[in-house]
């Protein structure tokens, strides 16, 4: 593995990792704000 | 919340310049930014060399004789060779061709010294001709290639009937001929020599020998390629049994172009024995398939030697990419596991990035270059850049929830509350390292001067533009936050906390590191300075390098010379009988040493040539008794040789001359003996005439073992000081931040410990401190302090508020401990990976500092908060008394957030 195939392996990792973090947190808002409606609903 | 030793006023003042730093938060981080850059580009430049003077005491006497002398009677970077039959012995033709051929393109390797080869097949190895007319002559062994079985037959008995060849330079066996080539320092290029003797040298010999001599490259057009045109063809071989013709061209292999005869080797070389390849064979001006079934090589060739090791080291150096992959993914899963969030994962990554760049391009702007034996220094102190980071990242989520989801506040607050134990932390580690500048050896030197740099860059990244980058970042959700604060980890140091604070687990912890100290102490006698083993401990001991050197040494006793140059008063000393008996009386004492092979000097030649010259007689054997008749002696063997081949031997004066010995290896404690038998022997016999005036005198030491001697005396020396300087360095720093005397002592105990148990497991692990090892030693000292910085720091802080110490320990262990745990375990994973490196040095240092973090680590969560809660410091304690009066926050900070 040389420096380059390197550098472009962590840079991806690193963005694949930010963008499931992204997703992640974006899923668990979005059912804090549909439990909130539902309970504001009742 | 207030924190640290540090003053109300002090306080205020970080409160004030973090608030700042936010404000100016665009032209901060563009400053930073285009310096940054500019770093970046400059460290892309950056090479990876080694520089063979850099790693001597040059003020050594010892490496100051080497320097003067390493040209003419040879350095330390000597090549070894061995060309061993695997049936029979070597003189054969197409043996003693391969022989002769490999010393010739030993010869045209970049860097080598023409005039120190010494080989059966080069010009320079001579033996005594008598001729018609009673004259005697000195002639190369080998004046050309052997054509026939009596040519091989006639070198077989001139090897045979030359006492400084036969043992020497061929085996006792008559199975293994040895080429040694000494390589010019100034012109040593590890990388270039490794390619070419693997390329040139040994390839097309061995592996890609296919019974046929195929021509060479133009010895004076060396540039200018030579196709592979077929010279001969030997019987019963592969090319025999192809049908190969003299006069034929290979042009290829399977199809691929073979434009050389390095093409072709390479090439052959890539099949095993017994696969059927198709040579492209151009015979006229057609081109023809021929096959051709590759066989088992019938000699193996082993190469050994400094400037070979240094080959394999840079051969393996590119561990370090995948190494760093693996590292940070890891680190990266690490930290978004504990933080629950990108932003923790990301930010420390570039506190490390923007010191590495930092810390590299200063490397390469003092035109300092990277040794690949040092390559777990940066790691570790980027590792150190990311902990430091760890720990400011959990600060900054723990002032987030305490400051009610404000940001700014929690940046500000985070910044100045950890600005002391960060700097601090930051300035033990800068000036730990610094203390290894006390070593006189200039690569230790350039280390010391670029690792303190580095750790410096730290503050750039972490203290001057951590509040910048928090404020950039989008402010992590509330839940993530919490969610920090629970589950298993936090859970566990829970339980642990509490058990080492109840009366079983103090006492518990107490007896467990006295009795580890204790056993530590005991094996750490065990220590050695130098290398601890006949292999060299840069690679694994079943690396091809290390079972070449083993295989040479088996078969010729000793290959590491010692040089003892004598050096003469007046000229034609060396002509003197009383110099040369001496002389000879010095090589049978120390032949006696159980480390030592064989040694060589004038004297040999001389006893050698006096017996031919005599009918070879045994008893004339001896070194004559006038200098009138040692000189005729001389003028016998040396006439009609140049100088510069005379040279290696003796300067063209007769003034100087050496005795060289080779070791059979280079472990520390057998070099210190061989070098004190030296001294015993030199002061016992002075060489003086009978009116008691000094004729000549041995000077130590030239050759790998010479200079090796020297360096491991610089390290003795120089080891307990620097030891004692690191300590004091960081008891001074303590010092000043918990303006307490005791406070040092608290805090130095733990990392003493940890310093006995590092120094025990490379004893009972046969690591011995040598150049390599001492800077990660060193450092590892400085970076052992960081743990305990960030724990007592946060102990006061806490008593200040609560005025209780036992609640404040805990409190400390439960928040900055856990972050200080997370710390470890990071610190740990970013250096054990090395454990798997090809360079089997780094790959110990690697594990070894791994161990060193987490013993430190260890002592520092358990130890330390234990004796503070047994003795009671009082200064400590004195920071209870205002708990009650004083502010959560100061108030002008607070008024400007």
């Amino acid at each position: 593995m040389g420096l380059w195939q390197s550098v472009i392996t962590v840079t991806l990792f690193s963005i694949a990792v930010i963008v499931i973090d992204e997703i992640i947190h974006a899923r668990r808002r979005r059912k804090r704000e549909r439990e909130g409606t539902a309970r504001v609903g009742h | 919340m207030s924190s640290g030793t540090t003053s109300e006023q002090d306080k205020r003042a970080l409160y004030w310049l973090g608030e700042r730093l936010i404000d100016y938060r665009h032209p901060v981080m563009i400053f930073v930014l285009i310096i940054t850059a500019y770093f970046a580009y400059l460290s892309f430049q950056l090479k990876l060399e080694t520089s063979f003077g850099d790693l001597l005491p040059q003020s050594h006497p010892f490496v100051q004789i080497h320097n003067k002398y390493a040209g003419t009677f040879g350095g330390a970077n000597n090549v070894q060779l061995m060309v061993e039959t695997r049936e029979g012995d070597i003189f054969n033709v197409p043996t003693l061709v391969r022989i002769y051929k490999i010393t010739e393109e030993m010869d045209r390797v970049y860097g080598v010294n023409h005039n120190q080869i010494d080989s059966i097949g080069h010009r320079t190895t001579r033996y005594l001709k008598a001729q018609s007319g009673g004259f005697l002559k000195a002639e190369p062994v080998m004046i050309q290639m052997p054509k026939t079985a009596d040519d091989a037959a006639n070198i077989k008995r001139i090897v045979h009937n030359t006492e400084s060849i036969y043992g020497l330079l061929v085996s006792l066996d008559d199975r293994a001929a040895l080429v040694r080539a000494n390589f010019i320092e100034a012109r040593l290029d590890h990388r270039r020599t490794f390619t070419e003797i693997n390329e040139r040298v040994i390839a097309p010999f061995e592996k890609g020998w296919i019974g046929a001599l195929i021509k060479g490259r133009d010895a004076l057009k060396g540039e200018q390629t030579a196709p592979a045109v077929v010279e001969t063809v030997y019987r019963d071989t592969a090319a025999a049994k192809a049908g190969l013709k003299t006069g034929d061209t290979i042009v290829s292999v399977n199809g691929k172009p073979a434009t050389d005869r390095v093409e072709l080797a390479m090439e052959i070389e890539k099949y095993q024995p017994g696969t059927t390849v198709t040579l492209g064979v151009k015979r006229g001006e057609a081109t023809e398939n021929v096959p051709l079934t590759i066989s088992e090589p019938d000699v193996d060739v082993f190469v050994a030697g400094e400037p070979r090791l240094y080959g394999w080291v840079y051969n393996y150096a590119s561990d370090v990419f995948w190494i760093f992959t693996i590292t940070w993914c890891f680190e990266w899963v690490l930290r978004w596991m504990y933080f629950h969030d990108w932003r923790g994962a990301l930010r420390p990554s570039l506190t490390g990035v923007i010191a590495a760049f930092w810390g590299l391009a200063f490397v390469h702007i003092i035109g300092f270059t990277l040794d690949p034996l040092i390559l777990v220094m940066p790691f570790l102190i980027t590792a150190r850049a990311v902990s430091h980071a760890i720990q400011m990242h959990d600060r900054y989520y723990e002032e987030f929830e305490r400051h009610n989801w404000d940001q700014r506040k929690a940046i500000v607050a985070a910044f100045a509350e950890l600005f002391v134990p960060t700097f601090s932390g930051i300035a033990t580690d800068a000036l730990g390292v610094l203390v290894i500048i006390l070593v006189p050896i200039v690569m230790l030197r350039n280390l010391a001067i670029v690792a303190s740099w580095w750790i410096l860059a730290i503050t750039i990244a972490e203290l001057l533009l951590n509040p910048v980058v928090y404020y950039y970042l989008r402010a992590p959700d509330p839940e993530v936050v919490k969610m920090r604060d629970k589950g298993w980890y936090k859970a566990l140091i829970n339980r642990v906390t509490d058990w080492n604070l109840s009366q079983v687990g103090k006492i518990s912890t107490m007896v467990f590191w006295l009795v580890l100290a204790v056993i530590g102490a005991v094996l750490m006698r065990g220590l050695i300075v130098g290398d601890p083993t006949s292999a060299s401990p840069l690679v694994w001991e079943d690396s091809p390098y290390n079972v070449s050197h083993s295989h040479i040494q088996e078969k010729f006793g000793g290959v590491e010379p010692l040089i003892v140059v004598a050096e003469g008063k007046d000229r034609d000393a060396m002509k003197e009988p009383k110099v040369l008996r001496t002389m000879e009386k010095f090589q049978r004492y120390l032949e006696r040493d159980r480390d030592i092979g064989y040694s060589v000097s004038l004297t040999d030649i001389l006893r050698s040539v006096n017996m031919v010259f005599h009918e070879l007689e045994p008893k004339w054997g001896v070194i004559p008794n006038t200098s009138r008749d040692v000189a005729q002696t001389f003028f016998i063997f040396f006439s009609g040789s140049p100088p510069t081949e005379t040279a290696k031997w003796v300067d063209p004066s007769y003034t100087t001359a050496h005795v060289t010995f080779f070791a059979r290896n280079h472990k520390g404690d057998n070099i210190a003996r061989i070098i004190e038998r030296c001294r015993e022997f030199i002061a016992d016999n002075p060489m003086k005439n009978d009116q008691g005036e000094t004729l000549a005198e041995f000077k130590l030491a030239g050759g790998l073992i010479g200079v090796l001697a020297a360096a491991n005396q610089e390290l003795v020396r120089n080891d307990l000081l620097m030891n004692f300087l690191g300590f004091f360095t960081i008891y001074i720093i303590v010092l000043f931040t918990y303006r307490s005397w005791a406070a040092g002592i608290y805090l130095l105990l733990p990392l003493f410990i940890s310093n006995i148990i590092i120094n025990a497991a490379m004893a009972v692990w046969g690591i011995g401190i040598n150049v390599n090892t001492l800077p990660l030693v060193t450092v590892g000292v400085g970076f052992g302090i960081d743990y305990g910085l960030y724990i007592l720091s946060r102990i006061i802080e806490e008593i200040r508020v609560n005025g209780d110490l036992e609640l404040s320990i805990r409190e400390a262990l439960v928040t900055s401990g856990k972050a200080v745990s997370f710390t470890a375990v990071a610190m740990v994973a970013s250096t054990a990976l090395w454990a798997f490196s090809n360079i089997r040095f780094n790959a110990v240092m690697g594990g070894l500092l791994a161990i060193w973090m987490f013993v430190s680590f260890a002592a520092s969560e358990t130890l330390l908060p234990v004796m503070i809660s047994y003795f009671r410091p009082g200064f400590i304690l004195r920071e209870a008394k205002g708990a009650s009066r004083r502010p959560v926050v100061p108030q002008q900070a607070a008024a400007v957030s």
